[in-house]
């Protein structure tokens, strides 16, 4: 039997996902593939290619938004907006992080891209910049 | 020597010759003329050539020790030039292994003076290159830690002065790089 490449996969995942398939059932499809090809453990990253693959299609990108406060639904819907025109996607699914260790400001990741202008990120610089 | 019958002829006197005017009697003088000559012959006959035959054997004994002497003489004065020869070569030859063993020493100094220096210069080198390495460390690790002094110090000072409007301003300042 011919191993898949992880590729191969997402865009298998994504093509079912677009013809209306059931959720559950492609998970338990693409579950069962990746446990008898040996490669369950790359599960994150193949979460990362299906939404990659979503994102490349214009149907859905994912974006992941960590600041130190949480986001009012005004920025948050800004957010959502901007990834929408950056990607041309149809749809946002947006992810929120709050973590103190980043200081100030926000980082804000798609599939493809990431925006970094935290205080943790700017203090790193510097340190490096020595 | 005075035989007997040399005292008798020298008992009668001949008053009228010639010799008797010397008070000598002649028959005395011819007996012991003739005495004297026949003690010469017997000399002559058996007594002289053993003595000259010893002389002669003594005399040639004698040159041939002279001779013997002589030529010893000349062995000696040959070894004697033999000898400064072979002290003269010696001396040559102690000589030039003198000058070959001071040429020698002094290539050993020189090679070693040479050996030294480049030693010398190298551990000089080695030294410098150890000090320039440990200096660029040291100057390297100073700015590590001022540049994680500078930034903990900014961080605490951020992080006290940090508003929530300042927060959302950062933020979206954020979404605005978002194209």
């Amino acid at each position: 039997m011919t191993k898949l490449t992880r590729r191969a996969l997402s865009r298998y995942t994504v093509d079912q996902l677009l013809a209306g398939k059931s959720a559950k059932t492609i998970a338990k499809h693409l579950a069962a593939t990746m446990v008898e090809s040996g490669s369950i453990h790359d599960i994150d990253f193949m979460i990362g290619d299906v939404a990659s693959e979503l994102e490349q299609r214009r149907e859905l990108a994912t974006g992941h938004i960590t600041s130190a406060t949480p986001l009012s639904s005004e920025l948050r819907n800004e957010l959502k907006k901007r990834i929408k025109k950056a990607t041309g996607a149809k749809a946002v699914l947006l992810e929120e992080t709050v973590d103190e260790s980043v200081i100030g400001g926000a980082r804000i990741e798609t599939s493809s891209r990431v925006w970094d202008s935290t205080i943790a990120r700017r203090l790193a610089d510097l340190r490096e910049a020595f | 020597m005075i035989t007997a019958p040399s005292l008798y002829f020298a008992q009668t006197p001949a008053p009228g010759s010639g010799l008797g005017a010397f008070n000598i009697n002649l028959k005395s003088f011819l007996f012991q003329l003739i005495t004297f000559v026949i003690v010469l012959l017997i000399i002559k006959r058996w007594v002289l050539p053993p003595v000259q035959k010893t002389l002669d054997e003594r005399r040639q004994t004698l040159e041939k020790s002279l001779m013997q002497a002589k030529e010893t003489e000349e062995a000696l004065a040959r070894a004697e030039v033999k000898a400064e020869e072979i002290l003269a070569r010696a001396r040559t030859q102690a000589d030039e292994s003198l000058r070959g063993a001071k040429k020698t020493a002094e290539e050993i100094i020189t090679g070693a003076e040479t050996a030294a220096a480049k030693r010398g210069q190298l551990i000089i080198a080695e030294a410098q290159a150890q000090l320039t390495q440990e200096k660029n460390n040291l100057r390297l690790e100073l700015r590590e830690e001022l540049a994680e002094l500078v930034a903990d110090t900014a961080e605490k000072i951020i992080r006290q002065k940090l508003s929530a409007s300042s927060d959302r301003s950062l933020i979206e300042r954020t979404l605005q790089e978002v194209k």
